[in-house]
């Protein structure tokens, strides 16, 4: 099996390679039979793939440990579940997940284009095709999932144990389709671009596939931080690491994308700019892949350096050349039908949003990779560490906030001063009320106030926007109010999706703003019998349990924990000796409530029992888990098909 | 949808006014990201060296942020957890004459043993021992998550 699908692997760069080739012969000469054979090229590279990809699951869960990758990401000891996160536990494996994910959503393009954007679906499919390419030709040159070793090992090397953990299963597949995903509007937007089809056609047809990448990268890099937070053990969620920069970066310009297409598709402006953005998104997905993969930038997710770091370079490069290169020979007829003439307007607050987007992508940037930049300018390597990242993002990301609450309100084309005070004034009011209350509550720390403030403003205004509608409705239509709400969304899905998608992230960003601002820590020794407080909370620490499990040996500290002298329970945090890996790994253990989490790492023990602990009070950590969901639900809503599309306008 | 511009209700000075301030908004906007940067560029900024490096560069770096990227020297570890300090050697990874003595109070990874790559950031003091205020380690056997 294994040996037939390297055959399948090995081929399906030539077919990719065939299907890109084919595409762009047949619209030059106009062989329609070309075309379907691209078409059908397409298919087969998906079938070879997903045959592959089978075959790697299923020497997984067989234990075919012959093959070099097999015997190093699993063992026999790990469960289903982890055996299959196995997948994408290695280069290998990754890039053969993102050619697969590729190739199947290339099939879903080609299939639903069928009969639609004949002019632009040959080009489409060459952009799409020659990504593909690139990684399976990765996948057969230079990292085979399918090499065997001389000889067969007994047992496998198992995978890290950091990485066994659910979100081993959900952050890397999430954060793939996003990286991937991304792939299809660039490839259309390129179609646009060497077709010279530059209306608001092909933004039409990619508002979902932009909606999806954009949505399961958030998605991705949520999940990331979850898993960080419960496994890594630091008491963080987020701590700017290149590979988390490098995942945060393609999600800020797609979010500005995603803005900016609507001004494009409202009043045919801002059109190279639109371009720019999907350019340097696509770009930075690529990127994303490369750092991860590559350890070009080393940090704590540490990679085995890879040969495949050059050939990430020269195919990031081609992209930029060709890209470029395409959008300047079209520059003269990119220009916009409207130009933006107001400073107070929906759409100067769009473009607002959209700087202060790519400006906190940009400053990320330049900390990422100024390393690399100092040591080959300068010949000595200056970096920066998180601080730098949040004292340059925070007031970025406050400003976009306050443009969150401005924007769904605010008329189009110029704003009027009574539409400003017919939609401000309350929200405003509330705003400075909630402030207000912070203030006379101790809350006096001027970041948060403002923080949670802002925060408060948004979720006026879009209260504001669904009470109005829905008052609307009741009046005019004469529905009940509950009815009103409902078909309120209900008749345009995309804009109250994209409300609940803000409230969703205003969640996050409350969630964010309370843990990094108020956490409360500390480090302390324990003899059995000793209590320690944090917070208002009192621990007594009770003594170490050691026991063993199938795969593990387990050394777990008992606690007794009360809040304001109230018993809440026992907590256990661990260390756990995973066989066959030296090194213990920090079990946390967390307390989550709606208010915040106590969180517990057992850092060290004497052999008389003394322990060591942190013990750390997060604020309101669960409220960023929460805005997921929001944001998951908003999406959904966004997605679903709605009348409008059909009816065709704005 | 129709795209073709109503009338416009002013003459062409006042589209220019209005087109002026918002490029000024936009100008604004963009300097000030740009000051937020070099700003926080400055206040963050330090050199990312290796144990030979920080040998070599010793006098012009005492006193300055440093990330500093060794190897632990084996036997060379003296950790107390009651009071959660560690001393060690750190050594070049390419030259392992060069050596750097590293204090560090706080929490250490699990990861951290002899052999293992480590990185510290922190500051080296007029002794030359580089006191520490991070500690990241790697495991030297393979790891390679995502």
């Amino acid at each position: 099996m294994p040996d037939l699908s390297n055959a399948a692997l090995l081929v399906s760069p030539l077919v990719a390679a065939y299907a890109m080739v084919a595409a762009l012969l047949a619209v030059r000469k106009g062989y329609g039979e070309l075309l379907q054979s691209s078409r059908n090229s397409i298919y087969v590279v998906a079938a070879f793939t997903t045959i592959a990809s089978i075959a790697l699951l299923y020497a997984l869960i067989g234990r075919d440990f012959s093959l070099k990758y097999v015997a190093e990401y699993s063992s026999r000891d790990m469960t289903l579940f982890y055996t299959i996160s196995a997948f994408w536990g290695g280069n290998e494996g990754s890039l053969l997940l993102w050619a697969w994910t590729l190739a199947i959503l290339a099939t879903v393009v080609v299939w639903q284009n069928r009969e639609r954007h004949r002019d632009l679906m040959p080009y489409v499919m060459a952009v799409m095709m020659g990504t593909e390419t690139f990684f399976l030709f990765l996948l057969t040159f230079i990292a085979s999932p399918f090499t065997r070793l001389a000889v067969t090992p007994p047992d496998g090397n198992g995978l890290n144990p950091l990485l066994q953990n659910p979100g081993m299963f959900f952050h890397p597949t999430t954060l793939y389709l996003g990286y991937v995903g991304f792939t299809i509007p660039y490839a259309f937007a390129m179609a646009a671009l060497i077709t010279g089809n530059l209306g608001s056609e092909w933004l039409k047809s990619t508002r979902r596939w932009t909606l999806f990448a954009w949505f399961f990268l958030g998605l991705g890099n949520l999940f990331g931080a979850q898993w960080a937070y419960v496994e890594l053990g630091w008491g963080g969620y987020w701590g700017w690491d290149p590979v988390e920069s490098a995942s945060f970066m393609p999600w800020l310009t797609g979010t500005a994308y995603l803005h900016s297409v609507m001004i494009q598709q409202r009043r045919s402006a801002l059109k190279v700019w639109n371009m720019v953005l999907i350019i340097v998104t696509f770009a930075l997905s690529i990127f994303g892949t490369m750092l991860t993969r590559s350890g070009i930038l080393s940090s704590v997710h540490t990679f085995g350096q890879s040969n495949i770091g050059p050939m990430f370079v020269g195919f990031l490069g081609l992209i930029v050349i060709f890209s470029v290169a395409l959008l300047v020979e079209r520059l003269d007829r990119l220009q916009s039908e409207n130009e933006l003439d107001s400073l107070v307007s929906r759409e100067s607050s769009f473009l607002f949003n959209n700087l202060l987007l790519v400006g906190a992508a940009f400053a990320t940037f330049w900390g990422t990779v100024f390393p690399l930049v100092s040591e080959a300018v300068r010949g000595v390597k200056i970096t920066v560490g998180p601080p730098f990242f949040n004292q340059v993002n925070a007031p970025i990301f406050l400003a976009i906030i306050v443009l969150m609450g401005i924007c769904p309100l605010i008329g189009w084309r110029r704003a009027s001063t009574e539409n400003l005070i017919r939609n401000f004034l309350y929200p405003f009011i509330a705003t400075m009320v909630f402030a207000l209350v912070l203030f006379v509550g101790g809350i006096r720390e001027s970041y948060a106030v403002v923080a949670f403030s802002l925060c408060v403003f948004v979720v006026a205004t879009i209260l504001l926007e669904f009470y109005r509608g829905t008052r609307a409705r009741h009046r005019t239509l004469s529905e009940g109010y509950l009815a009103a709400f409902f078909n309120l969304i209900w008749q345009n899905k995309p804009r109250y999706g994209g409300y609940f998608v803000h409230l969703g992230i205003i969640l996050i960003a409350v969630g964010v703003a309370a843990s990094s601002l108020y956490k409360v820590e500390n480090q302390v020794t324990l003899r059995p019998g000793e209590s320690a407080t944090v917070k208002d909370y009192n621990l007594t620490y009770k003594g170490l349990n050691q026991y063993p499990t199938a795969s593990k040996q387990v050394v777990a500290a008992n606690l007794e924990v009360s809040q304001n002298g109230k018993y809440l329970g026992n907590m256990a945090p661990a260390k756990e000796f995973h066989r066959g890996h030296e090194q213990p790994n920090t079990e946390v253990d967390v307390r989550t409530t709606l208010i915040e989490d106590l969180y517990l790492i057992l850092t060290g023990w004497e052999d008389d029992g003394t322990a060591n602990f942190r013990l750390i009070v997060n604020p309101m950590v669960v409220w960023i888990w929460i805005g997921g969901v929001v944001l998951l639900f908003g999406t959904v809503i966004a997605f679903l098909p709605d009348r409008r599309e059909r009816v065709g306008g704005g | 949808m129709a795209v073709a511009e109503a009338t416009r209700p002013v003459g062409r000075g006042w589209l220019k006014a209005n087109k002026l301030k918002l490029l000024l908004g936009v100008g604004i906007v963009v300097l000030a990201i740009t000051a937020l940067g070099l700003n926080a560029f400055q206040g963050n900024m330090m050199y990312y060296l290796t144990v030979g490096e920080l040998k070599a560069r010793q006098a012009e770096v005492v006193g300055q942020g440093v990330r500093l990227a060794g190897k632990v020297q084996e036997g060379s570890i003296q950790r107390d957890n009651r009071i959660m300090t560690l001393r060690f050697l750190a050594y070049d990874e390419k030259d392992p004459t060069k050596t750097v003595l590293v204090a560090y109070r706080g929490v250490i990874p699990d990861t951290f043993k002899e052999g293992a790559d480590v990185v510290v950031e922190g500051k080296l003091d007029a002794n030359g021992v580089f006191q520490a205020s991070q500690l990241f380690a790697k495991c030297p056997s393979k790891y390679e998550p995502e």
